[in-house]
């Protein structure tokens, strides 16, 4: 087909597609006008609490991780979690700066990176936040009894909890690259829908096909 | 205070009809000005939604999405500057979007089983199947491509391209030489 006649198809299309519309539809419908808002408004949201929740942690822990300083246990205990405070900050920290810079009046590529950069974001680094709960169980738990009662919990108690959280780390990352695998792929979008969005594949697919499109 | 030229002349002209303009006053003034602008320009979303969805029903939920983005989105529009190319990226990006965020997708249904875009009283049977062949062209086109694609039929100026999807003007003019070629060897 010669670009003239195609040009020439595609007005024909598009007469079609502007009679169909006409007919069957507003395109402005004042009810769904009213409701709509961005689909990143409850991210935002979670963001903000997160990173609210994040600095409010980070300095309760550093005061009892500095209190306890000479004392092994509390003190681990304690920095173990301020770190991870200070990464949950961190996490939401990324995701805010990029969501406010996401925006549909923006050129294509920009929009479309900062959402596939969120996405990454989102699938692979934020679970770690989670799965690091396996072993920081144990240090919550020794930073409340140790408040409580000022006292430490057993060494071989914690010893052994450590030991199951660090089995149960190797298990679920395991379990997720076995989710994900290609055979299992259906189960692997499911698991990611419910936690953190969309694949960390498909958002990297999503960055390198910008990439190629900037590119070329 | 300031007031985004956008808005200015709504702004303006509501202090002549009204001495005191209330909320509601600006708010209907403003529905008024998209909705005029909308109608003259909706064979945009038309043509950006069903770029991006084949059934009819995803096609007429993504259009109304857009507009509702358009609508959310106007506040911010400056006047001074095209209303084509505000309304394509907006568009483009919703449509885009709505594309990647959709895990369970409605099946495609074949061309002559979509009597909005089918023509069952075609007269010209080579254009029917020109149109045909080109709409297959870009239900197969990645979203970037597809978008580039669309902004070149509809013959946008490579400036108005450019700053629609971010590029500069040269690498808009290769990529349409490639899609000249690409259009060429495969319809």
């Amino acid at each position: 087909m010669e670009l003239d006649q195609m040009k020439l198809a595609w007005q024909s299309l598009e007469q079609r597609l502007e009679r169909q519309t006409t007919l069957s539809h507003h395109l402005f419908n004042e009810d769904r006008a009213r409701r709509a808002r961005s689909t990143l408004h409850p991210l935002l949201w979670g963001q903000a609490v997160q990173l609210a929740v994040g600095i409010g942690l980070a300095m309760f822990f550093a005061r009892f991780w500095i209190g306890h300083a000479g004392q092994p246990l509390p003190m681990v205990s304690g920095l173990l979690l301020h770190l991870w405070s200070v990464a949950l900050v961190v996490s939401a920290g990324v995701q805010l700066v990029l969501l406010a810079r996401a925006h549909y009046a923006q050129p294509l590529l920009v929009l479309q990176k900062t959402l596939a950069l969120l996405r990454r974001w989102r699938t692979r680094w934020t679970p770690w936040l989670g799965v690091a709960f396996w072993v920081l169980w144990a240090a919550v738990a020794e930073v409340l009894f140790r408040s409580a009662s000022g006292r430490d919990l057993p060494t071989d108690w914690l010893l052994a909890n450590l030991l199951i959280g660090g089995i149960g780390i190797v298990v679920t990352v395991g379990l997720f690259r076995w989710l994900h695998s290609p055979a299992r792929a259906h189960w692997g979008e499911w698991v990611d829908r419910e936690n953190a969005g969309r694949s960390i594949n498909r958002a990297q697919a999503l960055l390198d096909e910008i990439e190629r499109f900037e590119r070329e | 205070m300031r007031i985004r030229p956008g808005l200015r002349i709504i702004w303006v002209s509501s202090l002549f009809v009204s001495p005191m303009p209330s909320r509601a006053t600006a708010h209907s003034d403003l529905r008024q000005a998209f909705t005029e602008l909308l109608d003259r320009h909706r064979g945009i979303v038309v043509k950006v939604a069903a770029s991006y969805c084949r059934h009819p029903d995803d096609r007429s939920e993504l259009a109304q999405e857009i507009a509702a983005q358009l609508w959310r989105a106007f506040p911010g529009y400056d006047a001074s500057r095209s209303f084509s190319t505000w309304a394509y990226r907006i568009a483009l990006n919703v449509a885009i979007s709505d594309l990647r965020g959709r895990t369970h997708r409605q099946p495609t249904l074949p061309l002559d089983e979509q009597p909005d875009i089918a023509d069952p009283h075609a007269t010209d049977p080579e254009r029917e199947r020109q149109v045909r062949l080109l709409y297959a062209f870009i239900a197969q086109l990645k979203p970037l491509d597809r978008a580039l694609m669309l902004l070149y039929l509809d013959e946008r100026p490579h400036r108005e391209i450019a700053e629609i999807l971010g590029i500069s003007e040269s690498n808009v003019s290769t990529k349409i030489g490639r899609l000249k070629q690409r259009i060429r060897g495969e319809l």
